[in-house]
């Protein structure tokens, strides 16, 4: 990190808690939009959930559409959250330490927003609960336990149970600060919340121990999470869906999207909650770089995909193929997929003046957040809407402004989340600014001074 | 094994070392040539000559129309595509991480791509083997028939060349340091190849930059290079073989091999290299992390086709999980999935082995076997099929083990490339003098109570 701010403890402290402690007027202004985008989503689903799933352009034989393609792309970005933050941790990267929390505190937000989906998806939600208990055990009928559908809750929920204990655990030490510096039911709050921690030498190093063991278990859950939602469409033989590349690629397509959705409320963060000095330009160059990587990736598997498809040279394979790259609108998706998914950014990243500006790379992190969404629309659709032997009602899918109204609301729903979490917890952590404030040292090399870091013997 | 349990980064006293000492010691060693080493060098030449008489034996009595007896020089040539050609990414992405203990690492693994050289030569007879397209599954579905051929051949020839310029690059400074270190008639040779290198600011700025942008370019070729060849040698050959995870397997388990077999080679160097001072075992740990890692992505990669496949059930998947995985190439299947996956987990797992010396490089040591019999299995199994223009695998062929001329070209094959790695040993010094001098500059120990702590330089990158 080459651009270091002096912070003293207290200034840490005054700054990172300032939006906890008051009410900006943007925070109220803000509030009252994305809750109204929320409203309007709550609105949507009551309609569909009277009406019927005859209010959504499902027709046969495309049973999967925007509320489908929702969950897997909410499912996908929640990954990079924690994915990132663990990582970082682990290889004890030190330009992790201002992103962490909010990016588990994303990955939290980013699993609900996701679970709504399949939920609504079912029609008539509130039957789901049968799908969990009781089950009819008298006559031998048991949970198929080799269904994906299965897989998929089991999953989700280890996930978020785990995520949610990965963002409590780390925020212990900032509740426990915050506990001194609030009153009235705030500090009966934070006493809850940091679990009676002093800050004692025992209690940091289980703190320390429990962070880094969280964060290597966690590891193999959100991979599994991924590949399993990859699953639900891979293991069926269906072509287009039917492909051993589909797990890793979900996995990939999951990491660009959520880097991008990371960098996106840094910029948020940083500019209203006045950052400057926590999120600094080296942490967006950073990130961008770790943006490019990943999407040349992406787009490595995408090629895999494509080439494992056109290779069998089957000919639903290949129609899947075709109406993906011939017939409208998806040719123009992928196009638009393409070029904001990766020919804009990648270029746009690879400058470094572009990486470190914070409102370029907001717009360059839109833009995928977009074309990954629209990546995630050309999975899922396609493969079912081909014209395949002994389909003979064969409608097309066409989203109805229910699945768009509730699709933008999901949107809002991810922000006022973000929003509402950021108001009651402190969104950078304060110890890991602080101890990186304790790390930071220069080196002497000849007559320039090198920014350095202290790493115990 | 007492190795192992000394092999502890922190229980290792780190040695002074000063600037000036690092050019004498590893220059020192390029213009000297022990008896170990002729001795080793002449075996394995033999050997080499060995692998070549034997292949023209087998062009003499089979041809090169039997596509069977070459299966295991296929096999040979995807094990040297997945260990020294993948190599030398492991430097450049090691570099952009700016992990210091990377150091030593940098140059061993550049000179990979001196053996990587064999490659080209092996791959032309394959090449001369393979069936025409017209009829079977393949890439190049809407292509002329020449154009497999030329793109292949140009993919494995530019890696090869490129490898050989990133060493040679990343060597300039080195070379520099050479010329001024030697007198007399052998300082020709560095002074010709450092190309009037000074050191100017100007030029370390030009050669970290162009070092970033060859090691990427390098690896985006890499990968493409491992595209073709898993998708014309191997999958296209076998009938109902539509896996497009295939490249990405052969991929992730290739820079499993490239980590391994880096750490044997850095073993070697301290062991009986002479370089223990310099290559320390926090190198071992590092790469040991690597190995696990790497080994944990290689079971996701394996995972993810199987239990699609396994899922699909179509009596195609059927066939082909049985002929590659558990009937026909059963033996090298387990030897890989035990070798590759299971032991390097089970044993990197465990923090005191992960940390030593002894432990990264046994399990470096399976790696390396266990790859070779993945592409036993995938390539010689590929190059057994007869009839490669059915739609799926309707008679499996058995197994086919090696005969006599196989073991002498394979072992022939592995042999020039370990005598191509010391030869290029001695022209290129095996550590990056001007990485190390760097390390130390950027390195200090500053003392804190009664014990001391590190501080590590972090400069800025040059893109």
């Amino acid at each position: 990190m080459q651009e270091r701010y002096d912070l003293s403890a207290q200034r840490i402290n005054r700054d990172l808690l300032s939006f906890v402690r008051s009410t900006p007027w943007w925070f109220l202004l803000l509030f009252l939009l994305l809750g109204g985008g929320v409203a309007a989503m709550l609105a949507a689903t009551g309609h569909m959930v009277y009406l019927g799933l005859v209010v959504t352009g499902l027709d046969r034989p495309v049973y999967w559409g925007f509320l489908i393609t929702n969950f897997v792309y909410w499912v996908g970005m929640s990954q990079a959250g924690v994915m990132m933050s663990s990582i970082l941790r682990l290889t004890q990267a030190e330009w992790r330490r201002p992103i962490t929390r909010m990016a588990e505190v994303l990955t939290v937000v980013l699993l609900l927003t996701a679970s709504y989906f399949p939920l609504i998806h079912t029609g008539r939600p509130w039957r789901t609960l049968y799908w969990i208990l009781p089950y009819d055990f008298p006559r031998n009928i048991w949970p198929n336990i080799r269904s994906p559908l299965i897989w998929d809750p089991a999953a989700i929920f280890t996930y978020l149970f785990a995520s949610s204990m990965i963002v409590l655990l780390s925020l212990i030490p900032d509740m426990a600060a915050a506990r001194t510096r609030t009153t009235g039911w705030q500090r009966h709050f934070f006493a809850v919340l940091s679990f009676g921690f002093r800050g004692t030498p025992r209690q940091w190093r289980v703190h320390s121990l429990a962070t880094v063991l969280m964060a290597a278990m966690i590891i193999p859950v959100f991979v599994t999470v991924h590949s399993i939602v990859a699953w639900d469409f891979g293991v069926q033989l269906v072509p287009g869906y039917h492909s051993t590349v589909l797990a890793p690629y979900f996995v990939i397509a999951a990491m660009n999207s959520g880097v991008a959705a990371i960098i996106t409320f840094m910029v948020f963060f940083r500019f209203w909650l006045r950052l400057d000095r926590y999120i600094t330009a080296d942490h967006f160059d950073a990130i961008g770089r770790l943006q490019i990587a990943v999407a040349v990736t992406w787009l490595f598997f995408y090629f895999l995909d494509f080439f494992g498809g056109m290779v069998s040279q089957e000919a639903r394979e290949v129609a899947v193929w075709q109406l993906r790259l011939t017939v409208w609108p998806y040719p123009f998706m992928l196009a638009v997929m393409f070029l904001t998914s990766f020919f804009i950014p990648v270029p746009l990243l690879l400058i470094r003046r572009v990486r470190r500006n914070a409102a370029a790379i907001l717009w360059i992190a839109l833009l995928i957040n977009v074309g990954m969404w629209i990546e995630r629309l050309t999975v899922v659709v396609p493969p079912l809407a081909y014209k395949q032997p002994f389909t003979f009602v064969w409608g097309w899918y066409v989203p109805t402004w229910v699945e768009i109204i509730i699709t933008l609301g999901s949107v809002a729903f991810a922000g006022f989340g973000m929003l509402v979490l950021a108001k009651i917890v402190p969104i950078v952590p304060l110890f890991d600014a602080k101890e990186g404030q304790v790390l930071k040292a220069e080196i002497d090399v000849g007559k320039r001074e090198v920014p350095a870091i202290i790493k115990s013997h | 094994m007492a190795e192992l349990g000394r092999g502890f980064a922190p229980q290792e006293p780190e040695p002074e070392i000063r600037s000036q000492e690092v050019t004498a010691d590893v220059v020192d060693r390029l213009l000297t040539t022990g008896s170990v080493f002729r001795v080793w060098a002449i075996v394995l030449a033999v050997l080499f000559l060995a692998g070549i008489g034997s292949f023209v034996a087998r062009l003499l009595t089979t041809g090169l129309g039997d596509r069977a007896g070459f299966g295991y020089l296929a096999a040979t040539f995807a094990f040297l595509l997945a260990t020294v050609q993948a190599a030398p990414i492991l430097s450049m992405g090691l570099r952009l991480t700016k992990a210091n203990w990377q150091r030593p690492l940098a140059r061993g693994s550049e000179l990979f791509a001196v053996p990587a050289i064999l490659c080209p030569l092996l791959y032309i007879p394959l090449l001369i083997s393979l069936p025409p397209i017209q009829g079977r599954h393949t890439l190049w579905t809407v292509w002329p028939g020449w154009v497999l051929p030329v793109f292949d051949t140009i993919i494995v020839v530019a890696t090869a060349v490129f490898g050989v310029a990133f060493l040679y690059l990343a060597a300039i400074p080195d070379f520099a340091a050479a010329r001024d270190h030697i007198a007399g008639r052998r300082r020709g040779r560095f002074a010709l190849l450092a190309r009037g290198w000074r050191g100017t600011t100007g030029q370390w700025t030009a050669l970290r930059f162009t070092l970033i942008l060859l090691g990427a370019f390098y690896a985006m070729l890499y990968a493409g290079l491992q595209l073709l060849i898993s998708y014309d040698f191997a999958m296209t050959l076998v009938p109902g073989w539509l896996s497009s995870i295939f490249p990405a397997f052969q991929i992730t388990t290739a820079f499993e091999a490239a980590v391994a077999v880096d750490v044997l080679a850095l073993y070697i160097w301290r062991r009986w290299g002479g370089l223990g001072r310099y290559i320390r075992p926090d190198v071992f740990s590092g790469t040991g992390g690597i190995l696990f890692c790497l080994a944990l992505l290689s079971l996701y990669m394996w995972w993810s086709a199987f239990i699609t496949q396994w899922y699909g059930r179509t009596p195609r998947e059927q066939n082909l999980l049985f002929f590659q995985e558990f009937g026909v190439y059963f033996v090298p299947w387990v030897i890989f999935f035990l070798l590759v996956i299971v032991i390097p987990i089970a044993v990197l797992l465990w923090r005191p082995v992960r940390h030593s010396i002894l432990g990264p490089t046994f399990v470096s040591l399976g790696i390396t076997v266990g790859v070779f019999f993945d592409r036993i299995r995938a390539y010689v199994g590929a190059f057994t099929i007869t009839d490669v223009t059915a739609q799926e695998l309707q008679q499996l062929p058995p197994a086919r083990l090696p005969d006599a001329l196989d073991i002498l070209m394979v072992l022939g094959s592995l042999a020039g490339a370990v005598l191509l790695y010391m030869l290029g040993a001695k022209l290129v010094p095996p550590l990056s003098i001007w990485e190390i001098k760097e390390g130390l500059l950027l390195r200090l120990h500053r003392p804190f109570l009664r014990g001391e702590y590190s501080v590590l330089g972090k400069p800025r990158s040059v893109i």
